[in-house]
């Protein structure tokens, strides 16, 4: 079965925290479900201290707790992972345990993924346009826009925990031999750009340049308001 | 466990924060949100934080607030399961065996048996709250009996049978983090970290408690109480001391007693420890002008 998109956090924080180390039971899985929803949740925090009480979070770790709650709730529900890979050596937040775990939690969500295919305004094309300006920020939004460290590895020479999966499948083909220990590191991404504009009739006459803005930076998520 | 959002009335942490507010404690947030999931989750509340910060009085504001009479196990190192749940009543049942000389006597009924904390609370379940202190100080072994007793609130006396409660009483546990509990019974729990409280909330707590402190002296008090907690010592002023403290000093302002005079002569309310006492006598008075030292 899967699980509705805004739902996946939920299960994914006890999947990260156990994967640092916290003893979380399934029970306190549903605690945290059924308690967070007895909460409202009316914010961020309700759902942060639901977790905090219900998974027992002692305090010497609370900073661990918030970086994977960030990790989880903030980071990678509101930005969706866009743009090429890059090696880095950006220090974060790193999940003891196995990598290969971590590989299967690749997180793909996008931003707008509860909006209906009407409202999902990401998938314009420019290629119709001919705007020099327009053409220059969708050049270079990719490299001007901020990264953030993704929960996927990749396997390289120099990294910061060791490929077990890699080196023993080369080790394998060689009789055993280890020639090189291969190591993984995480990536970058990029991060999404969520536009709200506003089109009501005191900025009509920007609506167009933003509205063409929109066009340029596809890799944004562009929502409109305004008054009827 | 069944879940039940509201619980005596209270639908919401918010409620739950004003009603132990009428209770005279003073929570925040973090504490009436964790304590409204407990209670609505029918899970123990394990409440941790340095000694001296009100967990005990959380437990019994919250006992008032429900209406229920707070049963207290006060933990301690060698305590077991008979000091926890019941005993026979063995010189009583000596005195039935003599008395009845040779006809029938059932030496194994209530009459005989002493209720413990955790017998008592399991055969009142919704008139009670049943507050287990300090459970770091009990040894391990004490630990598992308790995760036993909090998975099923079922207790068997060989003798008469087993007693199951009718519903999850609403249990509160304390731990000054002396050692480490066992995650097991973190597990089982929903977990609160108090800390020493900001100044603002310690001054109301002071003239919510103290009503006779005026407010000028409630700051002040906690602003030394704040300073003596940043140094090493080896019993640093908890909340119930910042308030004896106010008290005690002015009631010597009312007997004659000028200040910052007052708070020197009652520094014993706030500093407990002759060794305490000598390490902050050359700073003192320093720290009751506000100077940190």
């Amino acid at each position: 079965m899967t699980l509705p998109r805004a739902l996946q956090p939920f299960f994914r924080l006890p999947q990260v925290l156990r994967d640092a180390g916290f003893a979380i039971s399934p029970d306190q899985t549903i605690d945290f479900v059924q308690g967070v929803g007895l909460l409202g949740p009316r914010d961020i925090t309700d759902i942060w201290r639901a977790g905090r009480a219900l998974f027992s979070i002692p305090q010497n770790r609370l900073a661990e707790y918030d970086a994977i709650f960030r990790a989880v709730f903030l980071d990678q529900i509101m930005f969706a992972s866009v743009g090429d890979d890059e090696d880095n050596d950006v220090d974060a937040y790193e999940p003891t345990g196995d990598v290969g775990s971590i590989d299967a939690q690749d997180d793909n969500s996008e931003v707008g993924a509860e909006a209906t295919v009407v409202e999902r305004l990401g998938q314009r094309s420019l290629t119709d346009r001919d705007d020099t300006a327009m053409d220059r920020i969708k050049r270079e939004a990719a490299r001007a826009l901020p990264r953030r460290v993704s929960y996927r590895r990749r396997s390289v020479r120099k990294g910061n925990l060791l490929d077990m999966r890699r080196t023993l499948r080369e080790a394998a083909r060689r009789d055993g031999d280890v020639l090189r220990l291969w190591e993984t590191k995480r990536k970058l991404r990029q991060r999404r750009v969520l536009l709200l504009i506003d089109v009501s009739g005191s900025m009509k006459e920007r609506s167009e340049t933003m509205l063409r803005l929109v066009q340029a930076a596809d890799h944004a998520e562009t929502f409109t308001f305004g008054h009827v | 466990m069944a879940v039940s959002p509201n619980i005596a009335g209270i639908t919401d942490p918010e409620g739950l924060k004003k009603a132990l507010i009428d209770a005279q404690y003073l929570a925040d947030d973090a504490l009436a949100t964790a304590t409204y999931l407990g209670l609505a989750l029918g899970k123990p509340l394990l409440l941790e934080g340095a000694p001296g910060v009100g967990k005990t009085e959380a437990a019994k504001a919250l006992g008032g607030v429900l209406g229920r009479s707070v049963i207290r196990l006060q933990c301690f190192e060698g305590i077991d399961a008979a000091a926890a749940l019941y005993e026979w009543n063995y010189p009583q049942q000596m005195l039935a065996i003599r008395q009845a000389v040779e006809g029938h006597v059932n030496l194994y009924s209530d009459d005989y048996l002493l209720e413990r904390p955790l017998l008592q609370a399991l055969r009142n379940p919704s008139g009670t709250l049943l507050l287990i202190d300090e459970i770091d100080r009990s040894d391990h072994e004490f630990e598992a009996f308790l995760l036993e007793f909090l998975s099923d609130f079922t207790i068997s006396i060989p003798e008469t049978g087993t007693v199951r409660a009718t519903q999850a009483p609403v249990v509160v546990l304390t731990s000054n983090r002396t050692r480490d509990l066992h995650e097991a019974l973190r597990r089982r729990c929903v977990y609160h970290w108090i800390d020493y409280p900001d100044a603002a909330l310690e001054a109301q707590i002071v003239m919510t408690r103290a009503s006779s402190v005026a407010r000028g002296t409630a700051a002040a008090v906690v602003a030394s109480v704040g300073l003596l907690r940043a140094e090493p010592l080896a019993k640093p002023p908890g909340v119930a001391e910042t308030v004896e403290w106010a008290e005690t000093a002015t009631l010597l302002n009312q007997q004659g007693a000028r200040w910052p005079e007052a708070f020197m002569r009652s520094i014993g309310v706030a500093l407990k420890d002759h060794d305490d006492l000598i390490y902050m006598s050359d700073r003192l008075s320093a720290i009751l002008r506000g100077e940190a030292v």
